[in-house]
């Protein structure tokens, strides 16, 4: 009789993606011990993986690409790339569409950038990996800068600018009015991305109450990107010391040049009582920002991380404004630990930066961001520069939580790490991962497909399929090797998942 | 393929003729490059072999010495060299000054142990003799010397000093080939996969490996062995630069399950031509034969059996530049990739294989 008599079927009805952990004979009936290319359909099903196509039609696609962000323009919903050369130069692209590229910047050396989109205009730090005793430690370029993009095709320019420069004339002008008395005049250059300079040209003039002030020879910016310049001044010095950037400038009410190439500026009366809004800050401004490894924005502040000459300290701009970061009072020094600053991003409120195995978190208290206070939320875990996973087109977290890549795993991030991690069912592949490469994992979260995907260090993409849950115990797990390898990943347009691939 | 010194430090002499300087000589180096063969003294000033114009004068100079092996400063007995030993190239430096005198009608001869002695070509000079290799192949094995010097070899009150041989060997054992692919064209991403060639009895021993799991093709991945530090690549550029590309035995994958690392059965070595190496050739496009590339092979010992490298057969690495920024297609069954050196071009090529394995035993 055949072996078989009396032998009861075993039905595998459910398929629920890899399993590894522990002994391999441990592997659940429902699970598999390894594979590769198979994609989940419905709760239960597999099938071979979604082939790949290419995704630019033009004469001299992209190669090498190094790292893809996507960038929701005012207008489009478009990515933004770096490739390096065979020369080592880094060189920036927008891509627009299928046959639209346009280069936008180029720097030696850049490896890798990081990238925060604002009001329609791209951010760009570059930086590269150093070695640092045998760490691999990435931070920003030296002697270079953070870039801003205005998304329209023209040359990305570094971001922030210095004061304009030559001497103006000061004369009193038609009948009008002042509060009369010693005043510091000045003027300060607005950018097309809306930066303004710190007060430059400053003169001193005595003005007369019942005369406005008309200012000559009022000196263009040198760079074609200024697209107005304001006239700020001081309230009446009664007893003035001689130094021209030691008071306080007010921005003048409806005084402004509305172009850069106007020379004067005529007939400006006001009252000191008109002078309201502050811009002695613009001075204290960095006129160009140091390249970092981070960027991201919290409270409508841009946050750049992770310099060349300081991985512990973070620059945090002023609301709205971008560009403008203070020297004295916008930055955060991350208790400094030997670590770099790897990432930050915005929760529930809140302010989490990590460094490679720490999450601190700071809290917006509506003063200057020197004043934040750290909170240490994780002494063991933190993440990669790439490391938190970002949703659709926000570049950052989901409604509620974060996926963040943690040398324990996947994990999900609500303010603090929950466990067992998310890919608690694969550790032993993620145990494998090399750490120093860390820097090489990027992600994403598709909830249209309630699909997270994960390049790996060895450049295939793992992705977790949590239709049955976002838990560890019900996401299922799969692998898709590609002939080329993968290194980066964004999500374009709501759904579409979009690869990138380097030469080695 | 590995170096070799072979350094006397004694010598005997024995003659078939008449005369009777047949006796042992004691000939001590002033250094290790040294040997220093005089008759029955220890300075060389007394005649060794007294030859003559004679036929019937002929005789024998047996070194006794110890060979260094790549490099090394620690000599190897001769019960302590590789298995399969094989001297492929050896050059014999003889700097007697105006005491050596080559004669045109001289004949060298040079053996190991007790092999049939050949012939090496030697050129003539009236102040010292360099007789230069290739050594015939069919020597092989164990350490001593002989140099059978015909009829007029020595004239007069003369001998031997500065006696310095090198040369080049290799192991039977360690002898290489590839396996697979069956054609010699490749492309990054492609796995090559090597195999020993010679009787499986010389196989490299690789009972010290020490592993870390086996790999989806079911080879083991190596930590550390004690044979095989790992696989260089190497190419020449336009410029005539060599390049390199080192892989370490972490990275290669043993075909344990065959061999069971039963030295009795040939070893199988399989690695994957890296990406990075497509890099490094694609950062320099001066290379010659441009997007194929001549990329030869080297397996290195690690010193434990065997130090030196073995040499495989050229293999044309054929540059894919498939970067690129693509897109997950839905339902799509093929994936479309790009070929990125000119002229530009897109190819489809399947999905790489599906598969699961399940948690039964077999599975």
């Amino acid at each position: 009789m055949s072996d078989y008599r009396d032998h009861i079927p075993i039905v595998i009805s459910d398929f629920n993606g890899l399993w590894d952990r522990g002994d391999r004979d441990n592997t659940p009936l429902d699970h598999f011990s390894d594979g590769e290319n198979f994609k989940f359909k419905g709760s239960n099903s597999i099938s071979t993986r979604d082939g790949i196509g290419i995704s630019q039609d033009v004469v001299l696609p992209l190669t090498n690409v190094k790292r893809i962000y996507n960038y929701p323009t005012n207008t489009a919903n478009t990515l933004i790339a770096l490739v390096v050369t065979a020369a080592g130069d880094g060189k920036i692209y927008h891509i627009v569409n299928l046959t639209t590229v346009y280069l936008i910047l180029t720097i030696t050396g850049m490896t890798d950038f990081a990238f925060a989109h604002y009001a329609g205009r791209g951010y760009i730090s570059p930086f590269k990996t150093f070695d640092v005793g045998g760490l691999n430690v990435e931070k920003g370029l030296q002697n270079e800068f953070l870039y801003v993009y205005a998304g329209d095709g023209t040359a990305a320019r570094k971001a922030a600018g210095s004061p304009m420069s030559g001497a103006m004339t000061i004369a009193n002008g038609a009948a009008g009015h002042t509060d009369a008395g010693l005043h510091i005049f000045a003027f300060v250059s607005e950018s097309i991305s809306g930066y303004l300079s710190a007060p430059g040209q400053n003169k001193s003039f005595t003005t007369l109450p019942l005369s406005s002030v008309s200012f000559g020879t009022v000196q263009a910016s040198g760079s074609s990107l200024i697209a107005k310049r304001h006239l700020v001044a001081t309230k009446v010095i009664t007893n003035f010391n001689g130094d021209l950037n030691g008071y306080p400038f007010y921005f003048v009410p409806g005084a402004t040049i509305a172009n850069n190439t106007d020379a004067f500026l005529n007939d400006i009366s006001f009252y000191d009582q008109d002078l309201l809004e502050d811009a002695s800050h613009l001075t204290d401004n960095y006129s160009e920002i140091p390249a970092g490894a981070a960027l991201s924005l919290y409270h409508e502040r841009l946050c750049l991380s992770t310099t060349y000459n300081n991985i512990s300290l973070i620059l945090v701009s002023s609301p709205g404004e971008p560009e403008a970061i203070s020297q004295i009072d916008g930055l955060i020094d991350v208790i400094p630990d030997g670590n770099p600053i790897t990432n930050h991003a915005e929760l529930r409120d809140i302010f989490y930066v990590t460094k490679r195995s720490k999450t601190v978190a700071y809290a917006d208290n509506d003063d200057v961001p020197s004043s934040w206070l750290p909170n240490s939320v994780d002494n063991s875990l933190g993440t990669s520069v790439h490391g938190i996973a970002t949703v659709l087109d926000s570049g950052s977290s989901n409604v509620d939580y974060l996926f963040v890549a943690t040398y324990q795993g996947i994990s999900l991030f609500n303010g603090r790490y929950i466990t067992p991690e998310l890919s608690w069912k694969i550790d032993n592949i993620w145990g494998n991962l090399f750490r120093n490469d860390f820097r090489l994992i990027q992600m994403v979260n598709a909830p249209i497909q309630k699909e997270l995907y994960c390049v790996m260090t060895d450049r295939r993409l793992l992705v977790g399929n949590y239709t049955n849950g976002m838990d560890p115990r019900k996401i299922c797990w799969t692998v898709y090797r590609f002939d080329q390898g993968v290194n980066t990943i964004a999500i374009h347009n709501i759904d579409e998942i979009i690869l990138g691939s380097d030469i080695g | 393929m590995g170096t070799f010194k072979f350094k006397p430090f004694a010598v005997f002499t024995r003659d078939n003729g008449s005369e009777n300087w047949g006796q042992q000589a004691v000939a001590y180096p002033a250094s290790d490059a040294q040997c220093v063969a005089g008759a029955n003294n220890t300075n060389g000033a007394a005649e060794l072999y007294h030859g003559n114009t004679t036929a019937a004068s002929t005789g024998k100079l047996v070194f006794l010495g110890r060979w260094y092996l790549d490099g090394s400063s620690t000599p190897l007995d001769i019960n302590s060299l590789p298995n399969g030993f094989i001297v492929n190239s050896a050059t014999f430096t003889i700097k007697g000054g105006n005491q050596w005198i080559a004669r045109p009608g001289d004949h060298y001869y040079v053996t190991f142990a007790n092999r049939v002695e050949e012939e090496i070509p030697h050129a003539a000079s009236s102040t010292y003799t360099v007789i230069i290799s290739p050594v015939p192949s069919s020597l092989a094995v164990d350490a001593l010397l002989v140099l059978r010097l015909d009829k007029t070899a020595v004239d007069g009150n003369q001998g031997f000093y500065n006696l310095i041989i090198d040369g080049t060997y290799s192991l039977w054992s360690f002898t290489y080939a590839i396996d697979t692919p069956t054609v010699n064209t490749i492309g990054p991403s492609n796995k090559v996969r090597l195999t020993s060639t010679y009787p499986a009895a010389n196989a490299l021993n690789l009972n010290g490996i020490v592993t870390n799991g086996i790999d989806n093709n079911g080879n083991y991945n190596a930590l550390s062995d004690t044979g095989i530090a790992g696989i260089g690549l190497t190419w020449i550029n336009l410029a005539g630069v060599t390049k390199y590309y080192f892989i370490p035995i972490r990275y290669i994958g043993i075909d344990a399950v065959k061999a069971g690392f039963d030295p009795i059965t040939p070893v199988l070595l399989e690695f994957e031509i890296p990406p990075a190496l497509a890099l490094l050739i694609w950062q320099d496009p001066t290379i010659p034969g441009w997007p194929n590339v001549l990329v030869t092979p080297y397996i290195y010992g690690d010193g434990t059996q065997f130090s030196g490298w073995v040499a495989l057969t050229p293999l044309t690495l054929t540059l894919v530049d498939a970067s690129g920024v693509y897109k997950l297609v839905k339902d799509k069954t093929n994936d479309t990739l790009y070929n990125q050196i000119a002229p530009i071009s897109t190819s489809n090529v399947k999905i790489p294989n599906p598969f699961i394995k399940t948690g039964f035993i077999g599975g």
